[in-house]
Formats: C-alpha cells, sequence, structure tokens
C-alpha cells in the first residue's frame, strides 16, 4: 500500500501480508519526505533555523517553532516576557485545534464521512486567517523568535479569536452529532486498533493516541512550558485504546483547548512581547532537552551547543515517528479495509517522520 | 441490544440526527470564497512577493548595500552586488539578485533591512511558467511583479 | 499598501535584567535517592552523575548498560517506564567519538533522566529492543544517520534513507550536501543530479539571463 496513496497522508509505503482480507504482518517503509533537516540546521545560525522547523510538521508549525524556541531560550536563561508567554499559549492552542481539525476532517474522510471534512476545514480556515493576520503566512508561520514574538499581534485580532471561541464549542458539537452516534462510525473505529496501556508506553506513544489508552499523561501539566502552568484545563483519556476512544479524547482536547484560549484571552497581561537577546545568538556551551506537548504527541528538542552561532547537534523527537512504529501492532489481525481508520487514528504527518 | 438501540436503529435516528445538521446549511450563507472571480484579500502583515522600495519622492533606491538581509538569509538567495565609493567610503549597490524560486517567505530578511528597503510586499499571484523568470533582479524587485489574469 | 507595514517599531525593550546570565555549569547530582539506589544495586555501572539546567545525566558504563536500564525501569521506586527518545551526537575530536543519549521518563515521578554512553567508531552499542519497543526506530535512525551498530537488535537496516546508501550523513565529515552520487546515478537515471530541481544555484544566476518578469 502507497506510497502514493490518499488514505497515507502522505508518502508513507506499508507493506502488508495478507492472508485474503486479514492482515498478517506489516512492515512501515518511510523516509520518502527526507530532507535532512537535522543536517541542515547544523549549518544554519540559531535565529535561522525556526523557518527550518516549520517544515516538520506543517500543519503544526506554531507548535514547533515554540518548541524550539524554548529550548534556546532555556539554554540561554533568557526569561521571556508574560504577554509573549500567553500569546505564545494561545497561538500554540489554537495550532492544535488546527491540527485536530485536519485529522478529523481526513480521518472522517478516509472512513466515508464527507460533510465533516468540509466542515473541519472551514473552521480551519478561520484559525489560518489568524495566523495570516498576525504572522503573514498561513501554514509556514515562522510565528516565534528567540526571546519572544517578532511583534505584537495586530489589533482586532483578539476580538476575533474571541468570536470564535464563542461558536466553536458548537461547532464540536456538530461534529460529534455527525459522528458519534453514526452507526457506521461506530462500527469502524470501536475495536479498531487496539492497544493497551502497557504497549503504548512501551512503544514510546505519546498525545492522544497514548491517553486514548487510559494513560493520563500530558506534557503541558507534566512539565509546564510556556503559560500552561496558570492554565485549567482537564486531559481527556480513553478507555479502551480502540480508534473510537482516541476519537473521543481528540474532540475533548478541542473543547479544552477552547477553554485554554478563552483563558489566554481573559487574563492576556500587556507589555513587550519580546525579551532583550543579541543580535547574533550565541548560547553557552552545553546541552538541553526540551519537550513539548504538539498537537500528535511529545515533541522534543535536543540540542546541543558549543558555544558558537551554529549549534553543534540538533535532533527532533518526533511524535508521529514514534507513533508510526506501532502501527503493526495495532493492525495485524485486523482487516485491510482498517489499515485505513488505523493510520488516520495515528494523526501522522510524513513530513515529521522523515524530517 | 436494549430497547433503546432497537427502536433508534428502527426509526433511522442516527440517519435523521446527521441530517437535522446537514440540512439547514442549505439555507445558511455560503462560506466558499470565489477567488479567481473576486480578488481575494491577504493582511497587511501578509509575506508576499518581495519589493526593493524606492524613496517615492526622488525615485531613488532605498538600499544602502549593507548586505545585512543577504547575512540574514537562511538560503542565501539573495546577493548584494556591491562596491566601495572611494570618495565617500560608503558602499554602493550595483546589483541585486533574488532567488523568489527558493524563498521560503519567512521574513527574515526584511527584519534585517535596517531602512525598510527590502519588504515583502502583499502580491501573491507571481506564478510563472519558466522557473528562471523568478530571479528577480534590481529593476524587477523595485516595479514588483506583475499580476497576469488568464481569461478564457 | 505599504502604509501599516513600512515603519516597524522598535521592540519595546524589557527591563535589562543584571549584566550577563553567568554560563550554566554541571552541578552535583540532584536525584539523590536514584543515585544513592544505583549505587548500592549496581556499584560500578556510571562513572559520573551530574545535573546540567536541572537534567541529571548519568554517564553510563557500556557493560552495565542492559542492566541498569532494567533496573531503573522495573524498580517500582524508580519506574522510568517509558523511553522516550535515543539520539546521538558526534564529537570527532573525542577518542570515543559518539555519544549516545537516553531519554527516560518516569510516568509517576513525572522526571526526566538521561543515560549517557560512549561509543568510539565501529564499536556496537547494547540494543535496548528487549525492554522497550520504542528502541526499535530509534536505533535505527541512529544506525542510519550515525552507522553506529547495535547488539541484538531484531532488524538493524536503514531506516530513512534507501537500504544500499553509502555514507551516514550525520557524521561530521559528512558534507551537507554530499549525495551518494553512485546511488543517484544507479536509481536516478532519469534526473540528472547536477540540476535536479531544474535549479541553478545563486552563484549560477549570473550567467542567467534575469529578464523582468513577463507581463
Ligand atoms: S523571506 Fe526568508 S528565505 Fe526568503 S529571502 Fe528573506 S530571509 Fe531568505
Ligand atoms: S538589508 Fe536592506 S539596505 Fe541592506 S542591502 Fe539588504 S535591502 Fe539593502
Amino acid at each position: 500500500m502507497g506510497p502514493q496513496h490518499p488514505a497515507t497522508h502522505g508518502v508513507l509505503r506499508l507493506k502488508l501480508v495478507l492472508d485474503g482480507e486479514k492482515v498478517l504482518d506489516c512492515e512501515a517503509v518511510i523516509g520518502y519526505l527526507h530532507r535532512g533537516i537535522e543536517k541542515v540546521v547544523e549549518s544554519q545560525d540559531y535565529q535561522q533555523i525556526p523557518p527550518h522547523m516549520d517544515r516538520i510538521d506543517y500543519t503544526a508549525a506554531v507548535s514547533n517553532v515554540l518548541g524550539y524556541v524554548e529550548a534556546v531560550e532555556k539554554l540561554m536563561g533568557v526569561t521571556v516576557p508574560p504577554r509573549a508567554q500567553y500569546l505564545r499559549t494561545l497561538m500554540t492552542e489554537l495550532n492544535r485545534l488546527a491540527s485536530h481539525l485536519i485529522w478529523l476532517g481526513t480521518h472522517a474522510l478516509d472512513i466515508g464521512a464527507m460533510t465533516v471534512f468540509l466542515y473541519a476545514f472551514r473552521e480551519r480556515e478561520e484559525i489560518l486567517k489568524v495566523f495570516e493576520a498576525c504572522f503573514g503566512a498561513r501554514l509556514t508561520t515562522h510565528a516565534f523568535r528567540i526571546g519572544g514574538l517578532a511583534e505584537d499581534i495586530p489589533p482586532g485580532v483578539l476580538d476575533k479569536v474571541r468570536e470564535f471561541t464563542d461558536y466553536f464549542p458548537k461547532r464540536v458539537a456538530e461534529y460529534e452529532q455527525l459522528l458519534t452516534g453514526n452507526r457506521i462510525w461506530m462500527n469502524r473505529t470501536i475495536g479498531v486498533g487496539c492497544i493497551s496501556a502497557e504497549d503504548a508506553i512501551s512503544f514510546g506513544l505519546t498525545g492522544p493516541s497514548l491517553r486514548g489508552s487510559g494513560v493520563r499523561w500530558d506534557m503541558r501539566r507534566a512539565k509546564p512550558y510556556a503559560a500552561y502552568a496558570d492554565m485549567d484545563f482537564e486531559i481527556p483519556i480513553g478507555k479502551n485504546g480502540d480508534t473510537f476512544d482516541r476519537y473521543l479524547v481528540r474532540m475533548e482536547e478541542m473543547r479544552q483547548s477552547n477553554r485554554i484560549i478563552r483563558q489566554a484571552l481573559d487574563r492576556l497581561p500587556d507589555g513587550p512581547v519580546r525579551a532583550k537577546v543579541p543580535k547574533v545568538i550565541k548560547p553557552p556551551a552545553g546541552e538541553i532537552y526540551h519537550a513539548i506537548e504538539a498537537p500528535k504527541g511529545v515533541l522534543g528538542y535536543y540540542i546541543v551547543s558549543d558555544g558558537s552561532s551554529k549549534p553543534h547537534r540538533l535532533r527532533v523527537r518526533p511524535p508521529s515517528y514514534f507513533n508510526l512504529a506501532a502501527i503493526k501492532k495495532m493492525i495485524v489481525g485486523s482487516l485491510v479495509a482498517d489499515v485505513v481508520a488505523v493510520i488516520g487514528t495515528l494523526d501522522i504527518v510524513l513530513g515529521e517522520i522523515d524530517r | 441490544m436494549t430497547l433503546r438501540q432497537l427502536l433508534r436503529k428502527v426509526f433511522l435516528i442516527d440517519f435523521l440526527e446527521g441530517f437535522a445538521i446537514t440540512g439547514p446549511y442549505t439555507f445558511k450563507k455560503v462560506y466558499t470564497e470565489q477567488y479567481p472571480k473576486v480578488p481575494a484579500k491577504v493582511p497587511p502583515r501578509f509575506h508576499g512577493a518581495p519589493r526593493l522600495n524606492v524613496d517615492p519622492e526622488t525615485g531613488k533606491t532605498l538600499c544602502i548595500a549593507c548586505d545585512l538581509c543577504a547575512q540574514a538569509c537562511p538560503i542565501g538567495l539573495i546577493e548584494v552586488q556591491r562596491e566601495r565609493n572611494a570618495e565617500t567610503k560608503r558602499w554602493e549597490l550595483k546589483g541585486y539578485t533574488y532567488n523568489a524560486a527558493r524563498c521560503m517567505f519567512c521574513n527574515l530578511c526584511a527584519e534585517a533591512c535596517p531602512t525598510n528597503a527590502l519588504e515583502l510586499s502583499q502580491t501573491f499571484e507571481y506564478a510563472v511558467y519558466d522557473m528562471k523568470e523568478l530571479y528577480w533582479d534590481k529593476a524587477a524587485l523595485e516595479k514588483g511583479p506583475t499580476v497576469v489574469r488568464f481569461t478564457k | 499598501m505599504p502604509e501599516e507595514k513600512s515603519p516597524r517599531p522598535e521592540t519595546p525593550a524589557s527591563p535589562p535584567a543584571d549584566k550577563k546570565p553567568k554560563p550554566p555549569e554541571k552541578e552535583p547530582f540532584s536525584k539523590a535517592e536514584t543515585l544513592a539506589f544505583l549505587q548500592s544495586a549496581l556499584p560500578d555501572s556510571f562513572s559520573e552523575a551530574y545535573t546540567f539546567l536541572g537534567q541529571d545525566f548519568l554517564l553510563v558504563n557500556k557493560a552495565s548498560l542492559p542492566e541498569l536500564a532494567e533496573l531503573l525501569k522495573e524498580d517500582p521506586s524508580q519506574d522510568y517506564a517509558l523511553l522516550e527518545d535515543i539520539t546521538a551526537v558526534d564529537y570527532p575530536q573525542n577518542e570515543k567519538r559518539f555519544e549516545l543519549i537516553y531519554i527516560l521518563f518516569s510516568l509517576t515521578r513525572q522526571d526526566r533522566l538521561f543515560l549517557k554512553l560512549a561509543v568510539a567508531d565501529g564499536e556496537t552499542a547494547p540494543s535496548m529492543t528487549g525492554l522497550w519497543e520504542s528502541a526499535n526506530w530509534a536505533e535505527r535512525e541512529i544506525y542510519d544517520m550515525f552507522g553506529i551498530r547495535f547488539d541484538e537488535h531484531p532488524d538493524l537496516k536503514r531506516i530513512l534513507l534507501p537500504e544500499d546508501w553509502h555514507g551516514h550523513p550525520l557524521r561530521k565529515e559528512y558534507g551537507l550536501a554530499q549525495q551518494d552520487e553512485e546511488w543517484i546515478a544507479r536509481n536516478l537515471e532519469l534526473i540528472k543530479p547536477q540540476s535536479h530541481l531544474g535549479v541553478p544555484s545563486n552563484k549560477e544566476i549570473e550567467h542567467l539571463d534575469v529578464s523582468q518578469p513577463k507581463s
């Protein structure tokens, strides 16, 4: 199956061994999108790297850049002004919504629900308009700079976001009404792609894929970053670890993200949005690992600095890479048609897997 | 299967619930943008085609040939050809090329520019058939890309 | 159009912090009970323990790594159940040039532990696949990118690059634009390596006819 298959969400090739309709063995072949980003950034200055980070997981560019700039700030000991922290939280959560909406739309489309795709992309469009107004681009936003934001967000955007948060929960309820009780949806997802909590931990699954198996672990809680320590939100978990539970977890996560955005809007402090950082960024020699909860799971950055203006090594821990590794466990023994559902529920982005 | 579930199945409740959502959209406002017919509006911060600004009064370029934009670019696609004027000891701009085919519109170059000479404008309709047409020199950058509209 | 964009306002500076922050330094290991526990259970398993910027590192000896990892994972007082990542760093000037870094996470204690293992070029490292499934792909990627082999790995082959590719790109001596020309010639005959995207390099632009965009 693949590499050019619409249901693989990119260029993923799965070697399947079949017995009739049943999957006996599976091997994922990846690397079609390998661009060598980890090598390229070794030749770039620290402030030139965020645009490359955008392109790791292009559906969640804002979170990627957040993880990177926070890692560098931690290494340099820079304190980011509170307004920038809140704006970062707000934008990252909007990005989480955008990413989850893509997942919902494409996942539903794969399983055969066309309408949800259109509705989800309509809401995503509103979020992308916000990004466009604030950062000048829709997907590869280059949102944050080391030390804060490039400039404060333009006036009027916050009202737009507030309006969005007002009607968004109603829209989520609409999707749920279309899918959750839907007989076809339930038959296609319940009991499909099960993974137990122990296996999920052993495979290094993170994000909603892990929480669907009932492990309450979220980096926003475990090691708060940006302004998440001040935010009040819940971490939804599933029970059975099947596709339906992961679907419910992500739906609830969207509501919680909406809550976080509301809180960030209400408490947004005034002040500067960028700390004073030198023109040429030279972090002290040393190494840092910083991980954030990206929409797809734990996104970690391991940066080794040798004191010069270019990193000695920058390792990205991509959540999708580890999530995809578990696919064999999840689909062996099920039907070919379920493979599509499982790829969708893992919410992978090949740009992030191959880097 | 409980009685409730059976009744739901017999009366196609989940089916009707779906229609309760999709049906009313027949009467709601259409969300789709009619892009090529109705020109799309982009916000002022949009990072589109690059432009070298000129002084509106004298028509001279604002660029002081400091090369900062070329150094800021992660890809190194800007080339500033310059010469030092022997008398004034200042850099003089001889030529400027911008390889828009490789640009990722990150705005780092425009942020580095001390005189706001280089700017990413709001134009986004610069698609061309031949990639070579995306190497813009100083004159092309000052003029900005020309939007070609094809009609039937 | 350019009104709103042109003069970029200076970002107001935040109140100046006290001069230059001191560069971070190694501190004594912050997890005292973990250290005491390991010292009593496996006294010679690690050569150094320190904390850097709030991260706890253990420099592990190669022979005792599997035992140590198993102890950290299984013992209820430690419970590092999740292997978050394995990565490697290349230090060409070191005698043992590669450093493997194992990032463990404990879900009950909500903290991380970093294990470091120095590996020389050509030396193998013990595989963690028996303990954590996530090590499987992580080790394959390290083999692909650095050429470090792992003992007892069930399926050690390249993952991101083609299987018959030569060279390991994340080694420092591997050039930025270096490619396995032979492989490309063999597999991508249709496309000439030099201009395989049709994009001349910036140096080539000068020879091009740079005309104004057609109107
Ligand atoms: S926008 Fe970015 S990629 Fe393009 S020329 Fe400027 S700095 Fe380079
Ligand atoms: S940074 Fe601005 S002034 Fe300097 S060379 Fe580039 S365009 Fe000209």
